[in-house]
């Protein structure tokens, strides 16, 4: 069982541990029941054949999708430490095919060292890539380490 | 499941809510005819057990905390709570059709959110929105919101700021 993580031990600069996702038509149309989203934009392959959208004429995922998949790496990391996330700031700056591969990665920009050492809180830099290196969202996220 | 007489939690949508993201086009209004100012509340919408699972499924995030209970009973939420993004899915579906940030063709840019308290199976969210900005930028039009998500306790769930490049 990985040790637990405490506020003293994070440096700037640390890393997360990265991430991956696939992401298929199938996925997209479940988070699109999900979300209760169904812009066909997400999910109707020949209406966005139909009006070419965003010059490829594929379907894309949700924004939010990304946003989520940002999140994930956050929790995944805090939860275990009896932290939680506090923020979480996300733009979408490619947009997310069915086939791609998304990488979410994060790493430590800052440490606030807050008068209850519970509220001790970190910012994280957070960006996911696809398959080319191409960046599909760039944000950020804070999130409390309390011991 | 019906436990010890306590009503089953049930998911409503809101009676206009469909599928059909174009049914409701006409009503919309231009970023032209737009105000700063203006605000919109959305229709209280009870988040189930289910919703949080489903949404957990369809974000791939299986993290225990978001769908077992008797793992998370265990953590420092003491109990299961949702994926802390779910809040914008629930308030999209929740705000009438007529609200600009139902516009089909509209372009999500970004989103930041604030958290507060979790939210946990049973809770009712309801959002309070005001338009805070609009503006043009790169030859896009650009509406900005501010949205405040409080759950059945009056208790700040989520301010989120965000907003859409819109088509029109």
């Amino acid at each position: 069982m990985a040790e637990e993580l405490h506020f003293d031990e994070i440096e700037l600069g640390d890393a997360l541990p990265p991430q991956t996702k696939v992401v298929t038509q199938e996925k997209i149309t479940k988070n699109a029941e999900a979300s209760l989203d169904f812009n066909p934009i997400h999910i109707d392959p020949e209406y966005c054949k139909e009006i070419n959208l965003l010059e490829k004429g594929t379907t894309i995922a949700h924004g939010m999708m990304t946003l989520s998949f940002m999140g994930k790496i956050v929790t995944d990391w805090a939860y275990p430490a009896g932290g939680f996330m506090r923020s979480l700031e996300g733009k979408f700056t490619a947009p997310v095919r069915p086939g791609d591969e998304i990488t979410m990665h994060a790493v430590v920009t800052e440490k606030h060292f807050m008068p209850g050492k519970e509220d001790n809180f970190v910012v994280l830099d957070i960006w996911c890539e696809n398959q080319d290196e191409t960046r599909v969202s760039v944000g950020n996220a804070s999130a409390v380490i309390p011991r | 499941m019906n436990q010890g007489g306590v009503a089953m939690i049930e998911e409503k949508l809101p009676e206009w809510f469909e599928k059909d993201f174009f049914v409701h086009d006409q009503e919309q209004r231009s970023w032209d005819e737009l105000e700063v100012g203006e605000e919109y509340e959305t229709v209280p919408f009870t988040v189930t057990r289910e919703r949080i699972l489903k949404y957990a499924e369809g974000t791939e995030d299986f993290n225990p905390i978001f769908c077992d209970e008797e793992a998370a009973k265990g953590s420092q939420f003491g109990g299961m709570i949702a994926p802390p993004t779910i809040v914008v899915p629930i308030v999209f579906a929740t705000t009438p059709p007529q609200i600009w940030i139902k516009m089909p063709g509209a372009i999500n840019p970004g989103q930041k959110l604030e958290f507060g308290v979790p939210v946990r199976p049973g809770d009712t969210l309801r959002c309070k929105a005001r338009m805070t900005d609009k503006y043009i930028k790169r030859g896009r039009k650009y509406a900005i919101g501010r949205m405040r998500i409080s759950n059945q306790n009056d208790e700040t769930v989520c301010i989120w700021t965000g907003g859409l490049i819109l088509p029109r």
